[in-house]
């Protein structure tokens, strides 16, 4: 009787194989000749001239590079300045138990806590652009160094000050955050100087914080899985018909790699200690 | 189906916000909140200590209801 049960088990998981294929196939089979027409478009617009970048519009990305970092800061910061100014005043009229209050302050925190994160990200984006363009070009550092050598050093100071300003920004920020979360929360642990600072959050985290965290984060894997996907397929075109080497290519997948084989290790951790899960 | 609570009566017949009662079961004061609007179903744990805390059984707090039931009073 097991044996039977197991064959028509079988038949059943195959007649789902084969409905679910032909619609795989015909997305895989769009998704190849889409590729391939990127492929050969990317190659006709490199013998374009749009491609070869003005020396104005070079000139401009190089601006950018120096002082972009300051802009997006200085916006970001603004706009987590209302709204936590906003939740603060709301805080101080609030009476203790209109709840949509509260809500409405958690929600604001939350959006002060991201802009305060990408801050910090964008930070490392225009260092590593400002640095190209102070350092990577030597032909250009060359020339720079030799007619104007003020100027270039203080591009340098500016980039360097760049990520500075940025990083103080986004610990003011967090800062900020955490102190008034922790106001509204006072179960929550951790101040954000503390090098075991995540370790302290987490574990003043209940059951429903730590599920929507466990729940953005598979969708955090999802979305980083179709990122990956659409920089692997910029990386092939951009290694055989731009010419920017290997490297990229390599990076995306080391983040691929990582991402995927550490969900993996960790289903098979869990399975094998199902008691390390409620930790 | 869906789980359904009123969680909410109760903690007004405690006499205690939220914030009091996430105190009393060791949950912060969203996820009180978030289990009152239907938002997150509580661990097995959690509804103990809840009923506990009311004074009631799990079973006067949470309840199935299927798809067209009449809700609970």
């Amino acid at each position: 009787m097991k044996e039977e049960e197991h064959k028509e088990r079988q038949q059943q998981y195959q007649k789902e194989d084969k409905k679910a294929f032909k619609k795989f196939l015909f997305v895989l089979l769009i998704s190849v000749i889409v590729g391939f027409m990127l492929g050969i478009f990317s190659a006709f617009i490199k013998d374009i001239w749009i491609i070869e970048a003005s020396e104005g519009v070079k000139r401009i990305g190089r601006v950018f590079a120096i002082y972009g970092g300051y802009i997006i800061t200085i916006i970001l910061l603004l706009v987590s300045v209302i709204l936590y100014r906003k939740s603060r005043k709301e805080f101080f009229a609030w009476d203790g138990e209109d709840e949509g209050i509260e809500n409405r302050i958690e929600l604001w925190l939350s959006y002060v806590s991201w802009f305060s994160q990408l801050i910090m990200i964008f930070s490392y984006f225009f260092l590593g652009t400002g640095a190209y363009v102070q350092l990577g070009d030597k032909e250009v550092v060359k020339e720079m160094l030799d007619t104007n050598f003020v100027s270039w050093i203080l591009n340098l100071i500016l980039v360097l000050g760049s990520m500075l300003f940025s990083l103080v920004v986004s610990m003011y920020l967090q800062q900020k955050v955490v102190n008034f979360t922790k106001e509204l929360n006072p179960e929550k642990q951790g101040s954000v100087y503390d090098l075991n600072f995540g370790k302290k959050w987490w574990g003043s985290f209940d059951e429903a914080e730590k599920f929507v965290t466990y729940k953005a984060s598979y969708t955090t894997m999802k979305a980083i899985s179709y990122t990956c996907m659409g920089l692997w397929l910029f990386c092939l075109i951009g290694m055989i018909f731009f010419d920017f080497g290997v490297l990229p290519l390599i990076m995306v997948l080391i983040i691929w790699l990582v991402q995927v084989s550490v969900y993996c290790l960790k289903v098979i951790y869990y399975g094998k200690h199902p008691s390390e899960m409620m930790k | 189906m869906s789980l359904e609570n009123n969680l909410k009566e109760h903690r007004e017949k405690l006499g205690v916000n939220q914030q009091e009662l996430g105190a009393l079961v060791g949950v912060s004061r969203q996820t009180i909140s978030q289990i009152e609007r239907g938002g997150y179903s509580p661990s097995v744990t959690l509804a103990l200590k809840l009923a506990k805390v009311c004074g009631v059984t799990i079973e006067d707090i949470f309840w199935y209801e299927e798809d067209g039931e009449e809700s609970k009073a």
